[in-house]
């Protein structure tokens, strides 16, 4: 019994003193390296710290800058975005729900110069379905709902008014099922393929990710919702009312001030690739920013 | 109207609220009382009909994420407030409109200059930006290398915010609603009122906190291959050594950043190299930058000579270089040879001699036979104990007021410095430490060297020889048996004798222990108090000597700590059988074993009275 309460006082001893030895060790090479390093080139060393960012990373580091404000009685982080003058405030909510924006992100579009700004912005609050998909059988296209950006549920009208303009934690999307139990429309087995297909890309040849990429847009629409089918007097694509925006709201989105503005931005949209680059540049003004 | 004030109250509650010291919901509540009064919302146009939504936004050709979103409370809570859309966008004629151009900020906007009724426009601003150093072309007209480098207005500004205060009684963060009560006398438009508030308190201190203004210089004065096109230091780091920048880390608005030094008075845009003679730092006119009402008033222009940018680099700063090199060579020096000791003495604990065992059973057995008659054996009187106590508990303290201080960037130290009162508070409990750790060493040495002297007195043996003698006879003193127990160990750990030493009452690594704290106490003492008082120091040394004296206090802070936390520590309570914490700092007494492996030559010193009282 004694011999066993010796062996067990050695190993105790042992073990005691290995983790002494690991911690001085660790502290005195700790504080070797951090005293040499208080001498010499302060610039010579950020450099050999700072790894060398390939482009991809430092274009990646663009869109990560943050700045603290310091108000006194408030502080707050927002984005820094290059460049850009008024305060950001703080991002929105982004989509979890919608697998388009994984491949789009949340400005997905950028062909019609005059409306690209306009469209993603609304993507903060109307799901991609809504434009771009259409199930002619199923569908009725006048029965819409919201479904929560988050966890991909319906759910009730937000409260606009609670709200902050277009950021609501859901999305408008358009319904299929019965009346009583509606449903949104998804567009899952695109969805899996999707999955699947970023997965696999790269082992893909160019013929085969063609068809994937055909497969997974088969459903989507060649001529979408047209800003002027929401923005009209006679007969909007949206029923506001009933997604819980209230009467003023929904005269006014419909009202003489917007269609107009809706009509005169509207242009025909031709593909890019039937336009020579200065007609491009001419309509993007890309090169007056 | 009303969408908008409740959309101020979901912005506000939707922000990343940094702030520790008030509650998210406090100043939620703050945002949408101080911010909403303070709307001012000129938007004519309605451009915000489209542009007050977040998700107004594309990537451009070159892969630039465009934004066009306007955040309305945050526009409002500034100067800018009272300057329409198309004061600045002021190629924009209709909506729709086509993409605009970018804004030129020296364009007059529509905003009358109050006091001569003139156009406002930010022109000034421009002329003396092209007289300074950040101007694309140098004092005599030739264009500056790598124009591309030099900041345009967005490099350095977005839209400003207000940051009132209030002056009512005492000065605080905030809009003073007594001082607005007052306004509204006369001017009966709250919201003018708390415009024009916000927009002079603003202006009565810096308008932008101090780590913004560092952020913003950061930008291009921390990138090592910006600095190294135009040939300059990395000022970041050397400001960030010095209590400027510290205090600028934890937050203090006092601290002084960039501008408060380089620009000059006229204008905050007036910046010039320090070899211009107009600049604020050229030598010339260093001492009275320095020596401002705000800042070190009483310094004399010796002071002046002091380098807020020093750095370590040996070729530019042989000095600092020189000085940081013997503090690393003397701390690496100390504590490398002892730590390998330690390691070595802890491996051979796990393997010890026969010859050491049989004597330490021996000396063991003596040992409790004392104990036994005496209830155990003290080591340390009472008077010696409250010396430790006082001793760790001060020290701990100036720890943690100074480890903060050294690496204020670490995630720790704004968390450590806060119990002490942040940068307001800490650096007084630092001061006020190590004042009473400097009372209580001199008190310490008074009653030693009180005690010698009594000692000869009843002895009859007062005089200036025996004076010395008996004090370099005292046990803390070195002597030559340290030598020869420091070869004995040495030979003991490398397996080269069987014989371990035997320390007397105090063992080599305690006297030097003991004697670190003359050189620590008094090193840290007198660059502390020169530090703490640097203007007054300016009376009686140069600037450049609180550069060493920041060095030395620093260097030797960290030999202290390390000495305790990797020594001492482990050294005294890390023993195999003492730990987690030794009993003779509680009740003075020291356990048989631990005399007989610590303090062997005590037992053996006993005279033959005391083994027979024993």
């Amino acid at each position: 019994m004694s011999n066993n309460a010796g062996q067990w006082n050695k190993y105790f001893l042992v073990l005691y003193v290995g983790m002494w030895i690991m911690i001085l060790t660790g502290a005195l090479i700790w504080l070797t390296a951090f005293l040499v390093g208080t001498l010499g080139d302060t610039f010579a060393k950020k450099e050999a710290q700072t790894p060398e960012m390939d482009v991809f990373d430092s274009v990646v580091a663009l869109t990560e800058e943050k700045v603290v404000r310091y108000l006194g009685e408030w502080e707050f982080l927002e984005p820094k975005l290059p460049g850009h003058f008024h305060q950001v405030g703080r991002w929105y909510q982004s989509d979890k729900w919608n697998f388009c924006v994984k491949c789009h992100g949340p400005t997905p579009h950028s062909k019609a110069p005059q409306q690209r700004a306009f469209l993603n912005m609304h993507n903060l609050f109307i799901s991609c379905q809504v434009c771009h998909v259409r199930e002619q059988e199923v569908i009725t296209p006048t029965r819409f709902g919201w479904i929560d950006i988050v966890n991909g549920q319906l759910r009730s009208n937000p409260d606009m008014a609670e709200g902050v303009w277009g950021e609501y934690g859901a999305k408008i999307v358009p319904l299929k099922g019965t009346q009583e139990n509606p449903q949104p429309v998804t567009l899952d087995d695109e969805e899996a393929f999707a999955a699947t297909f970023r997965k696999r890309v790269d082992n893909l040849d160019d013929r085969q990710k063609v068809v994937g990429n055909k497969f997974i847009h088969r459903r989507c629409v060649e001529t979408p919702i047209r800003c002027s089918d929401c923005h009209n007097s006679e007969e909007a694509f949206l029923p506001y009312t009933a997604l819980g925006y209230s009467s003023e709201r929904a005269a006014f989105l419909v009202s003489v001030e917007v269609v107009d503005l809706v009509t005169r931005y509207e242009t025909f949209y031709m593909p890019n690739l039937l336009k020579a680059d200065e007609q491009m540049q001419k309509e993007t003004g890309e090169e007056t920013q | 109207m009303k969408k908008s004030t409740i959309m101020n109250g979901g912005v506000a509650r939707d922000w990343k609220i940094l702030s520790l010291r008030f509650s998210p919901s406090f100043l939620a509540l703050a945002l949408v009382i101080v911010l909403s009064q303070v709307l001012y919302a000129v938007d004519a146009e309605n451009c915000l009909m489209c542009h007050r939504f977040r998700g107004l936004a594309r990537v451009d050709k070159e892969g630039k994420y465009r934004l066009f979103y306007v955040d309305e409370t945050l526009f409002n809570s500034g100067p800018h407030a009272r300057v329409s859309c198309k004061g600045c966008h002021a190629d924009i004629e209709k909506i729709p409109h086509d993409n605009a151009e970018p804004v030129d900020c020296l364009r007059s906007c529509h905003i009358e200059e109050p006091t001569r009724e003139i156009i406002f426009t930010h022109a000034k601003v421009h002329e003396t930006l092209e007289d300074s150093v950040h101007a694309l072309t140098a004092e005599d007209g030739t264009p500056r290398s790598f124009p591309d480098d030099f900041p345009n207005c967005k490099d350095c500004h977005d839209i400003p915010l207000f940051r009132p205060v209030s002056l009512f009684k005492t000065v605080r963060a905030g809009v003073s609603d007594r001082a607005i009560s007052r306004c509204v006398v006369c001017h009966s438009d709250e919201h003018f009122a708390r415009y024009y508030y916000s927009h002079v308190t603003t202006r009565m201190h810096k308008a932008r906190d101090p780590r913004e203004v560092v952020a913003m210089c950061s930008t291009c004065h921390a990138d090592p291959a910006f600095a190294r096109r135009h040939n300059l230091p990395d000022v970041v780091s050397s400001y960030l050594e010095t209590y400027h920048g510290k205090a600028m880390l934890f937050g203090s608005s006092l601290a002084p950043d960039c501008l408060d030094c380089h620009a000059g008075k006229d204008s905050v845009h007036e910046m010039r190299a320090q070899t211009d003679p107009r600049s604020s730092v050229h030598p010339d006119n260093r001492a009275s930058t320095c020596s401002t009402q705000d800042c070190h008033s009483s310094a004399t222009p010796a002071f002046a000579s002091f380098d807020v940018h020093a750095t370590r680099n040996m070729s530019t700063h042989k000095l600092e270089f020189g000085v940081g090199l013997f503090f690393v060579i003397m701390t690496l020096g100390i504590l490398l040879p002892i730590l390998t000791l330690n390691m070595l003495g802890l491996l051979r604990e796990l393997l010890p001699s026969h010859e050491a065992e049989t004597e330490i059973e021996h000396l063991v057995e003596l040992a409790e036979k004392k104990a036994a008659l005496k209830g155990g054996i003290r080591r340390f009187t009472g008077s010696y104990r409250l010396q430790h106590a006082f001793l760790v508990t001060v020290f701990v303290v100036l720890c943690m007021t100074g480890l903060p201080m050294k690496f204020p960037e670490a995630s720790w130290a704004p968390t450590v410095y806060q119990l002490f009162g942040g940068i307001r508070g800490a650096p007084i409990v630092h001061r006020v430490a190590g004042v009473s750790l400097l009372v209580g060493f001199v008190l310490h040495v008074g009653m030693i060297l009180l005690n010698v002297t009594r000692a000869l007195a009843r002895e009859g043996k007062l005089g200036i020889r025996n004076w010395i003698r008996a004090v370099l006879a005292l046990p803390m003193i070195p002597g030559p048996q340290d030598l020869r127990d420091i070869i004995t160990l040495t030979k003991y750990v490398f397996f080269l004798s069987p014989r371990r030493p035997n320390y007397c009452r105090f063992s080599w690594k305690e006297k030097l222990e003991y004697l670190g704290l003359f050189w620590g106490i008094g090193l840290l003492g007198v660059t502390g108090a020169l530090l703490w008082a640097e203007s007054l120091s300016s009376h009686v040394v140069p600037g450049w000597v609180l550069n060493v004296c920041y060095l030395a206090h620093t260097y030797e802070s960290i030999l202290a700590a390390a000495h305790i936390t990797l020594v001492h520590i482990p050294g005294v309570i890390g023993r195999p059988g003492v730990s987690p914490l030794s009993s003779m700092i509680l009740n003075g007494k020291i356990s048989p074993r631990a005399l007989a492996e610590e303090h062997g030559g005590e037992i053996m010193n006993w005279t033959p009275a005391e083994e027979v009282k024993s």
